[in-house]
């Protein structure tokens, strides 16, 4: 067969050559992006040449080429002439990236990019507080009466109750109308929803406590109080963080 | 001619992924603003294919890539179907880009902005609170560098960009530094962004740092917070509606 009639075949036959190679090249991306993360490949340095890749992951050069190009989407590597694959310097990467985050939170213990992630997730959501408590109407407000309501019968239960937290948090957000802020605040959420260290021990007391900054947001924006639904929301997450996250390193970034 | 292996193999391929990535950015151009409307379904493989001029399999490809951007649901039978925007992923760079050229109708960049805003304010805060005398010396470069191109306005805007990238980069919060670099970037790029040029916004510009700087060396965290959120988005404002006497804040 020759190689314009292997084209034609391939495009006949989409979903069985297609499928394989794309889910490897997926495995072997999320190799790399922890190597190049875990400082294996430092910024500066070339990646392994195709054919050494290839031997070493054992798949075709069509999977390694895939893979390097998803790396560069995620701004990991830069392919200059002469030069090969170059890792970049971390300031580059897309750490909204699922395996950039991931990596980087399981990597130098995680605690240190979790500090930072709600550092700055609990600003953009106490801004979208004080949006929400002028701009709420009163169906805003009975769904986060009602949510948190719902989730005092929870407490005991601390996966019902995590799911009921979200949808809180997502109706102020939504309140608010930024968009943008919200996916900031839902993809950083997303890559560490199911990380144990930032979602802490599943206790009675902590649901109890953590319903109670609620409960304070919800009375806030009901009363149309900008400052004090943004500050409520500020405490309710640096408090819930807090007793979450234990004493490595230290926390002084998270007070103000 | 004898032709490498591999570049038998390649072309087709390439092509494409540059024709996919092309119907990629139409549709989600379409979606984005509302001429696909939420809810609806895409016409079938066929028809798009036809009215795109590429392959059943490029159409296939694409309307997973939306898919990968939350931009659509596929389901068997019922075909591909228009997601709620609010399952939209906004930060992904096509659909932002997109979002970015429609701002007159969107308002994206005002939503943008806030967030910048925020973030940097919390940065130039964190800076604040730690500075070391060096670090402190390499902001106060920054402004003098800006100071010094006041009469080159394109130098002066770079001089501006490496002000800002300075401080986050001093900021120590990685992840807050590569988010706003991103939206930052991507605002660069639109001329709608930069606005209107209006009388002394050099000289304001510098003002207005000049406040950040000098909280950041008395180390005055809640300050420099507020000087860096009131500049940028007042300098947002009056980019966009021209210099009034009493903004609006938001």
């Amino acid at each position: 067969m020759t190689e314009s009639e292997n084209a034609a075949v391939s495009r006949l036959f989409p979903p069985a050559r297609h499928r394989r190679p794309a889910n490897l090249a997926r495995a072997i991306t999320a190799e790399l992006v922890e190597r190049i993360v875990r400082g294996v490949h430092p910024p500066g340095s070339s990646l392994p040449p195709e054919p050494l890749l290839v031997d070493g992951f054992g798949v075709s050069r069509t999977v390694v080429r895939e893979a390097v190009k998803l790396l560069q989407e995620k701004g990991l590597v830069q392919v200059r002439q002469g030069a090969g694959t170059v890792v970049t310097p971390p300031a580059m990467w897309d750490m909204l990236d699922e395996l950039v985050l991931g990596a980087t939170i399981t990597e130098d213990d995680g605690v240190m990019v979790l500090d930072d992630l709600v550092v700055t997730r609990r600003l953009l959501e106490a801004d979208m507080a004080n949006v929400a408590a002028r701009v709420a109407g009163a169906e805003a407000v009975e769904q986060l009466r009602a949510l948190v309501g719902r989730m005092d019968d929870l407490v005991g239960d601390h996966v019902a109750y995590a799911e009921q937290d979200r949808a809180f948090h997502d109706t102020i957000m939504r309140t608010s109308g930024n968009r943008i802020a919200r996916a900031v605040v839902r993809s950083l959420e997303s890559q560490v929803v199911n990380t144990a260290r930032y979602l802490g021990r599943p206790e009675r007391a902590l649901c109890v406590a953590s319903n109670q900054g609620h409960r304070r947001i919800y009375e806030r924006i009901a009363a149309g109080d900008p400052a004090g639904a943004a500050e409520a929301m500020f405490t309710h997450i640096t408090d819930a963080w807090l007793v979450r996250r234990g004493g490595a390193g230290d926390p002084a970034r998270l007070r103000r | 001619m004898t032709a490498q292996p591999d570049a038998f193999k390649l072309p087709p391929r390439r092509r494409a992924e540059r024709l996919s990535v092309a119907v990629v950015t139409e549709l989600v151009e379409l979606i984005v603003t509302g001429q696909l409307a939420e809810g609806q379904l895409l016409p079938p493989e066929g028809p798009l294919s036809e009215h795109f001029g590429v392959s059943r399999t490029v159409i296939r490809e694409s309307a997973k890539r939306l898919e990968e951007k939350g931009l659509v649901i596929i389901s068997q039978g019922r075909g591909t179907q228009v997601a709620r925007s609010g399952s939209w992923n906004m930060l992904d760079p096509i659909v932002l880009s997109a979002l970015i050229d429609n701002d007159e109708s969107l308002g994206v960049l005002d939503e943008l902005t806030v967030v910048r805003g925020n973030l940097e304010a919390a940065m130039a805060g964190a800076l604040a609170a730690h500075r070391t005398a060096e670090e402190l010396t390499r902001v106060e470069h920054a402004l003098q560098v800006m100071r010094d191109m006041q009469h080159e306005s394109d130098s002066f805007r770079q001089a501006d960009v490496v002000f800002h990238l300075t401080v986050m980069e001093l900021s120590r919060n990685r992840l807050a530094e590569n988010i706003t670099k991103r939206l930052y970037r991507r605002a660069l790029e639109s001329t709608r962004y930069h606005g209107m040029g209006y009388e002394g916004a050099f000289s304001s510009t510098i003002d207005q740092h000049a406040v950040v700087v000098d909280a950041i060396a008395r180390q005055d965290v809640a300050a420099a917070e507020q000087a860096m959120r009131d500049h940028i988005i007042g300098s947002w404002q009056q980019r966009r509606f021209g210099p009034s006497p009493d903004g609006e804040k938001r």
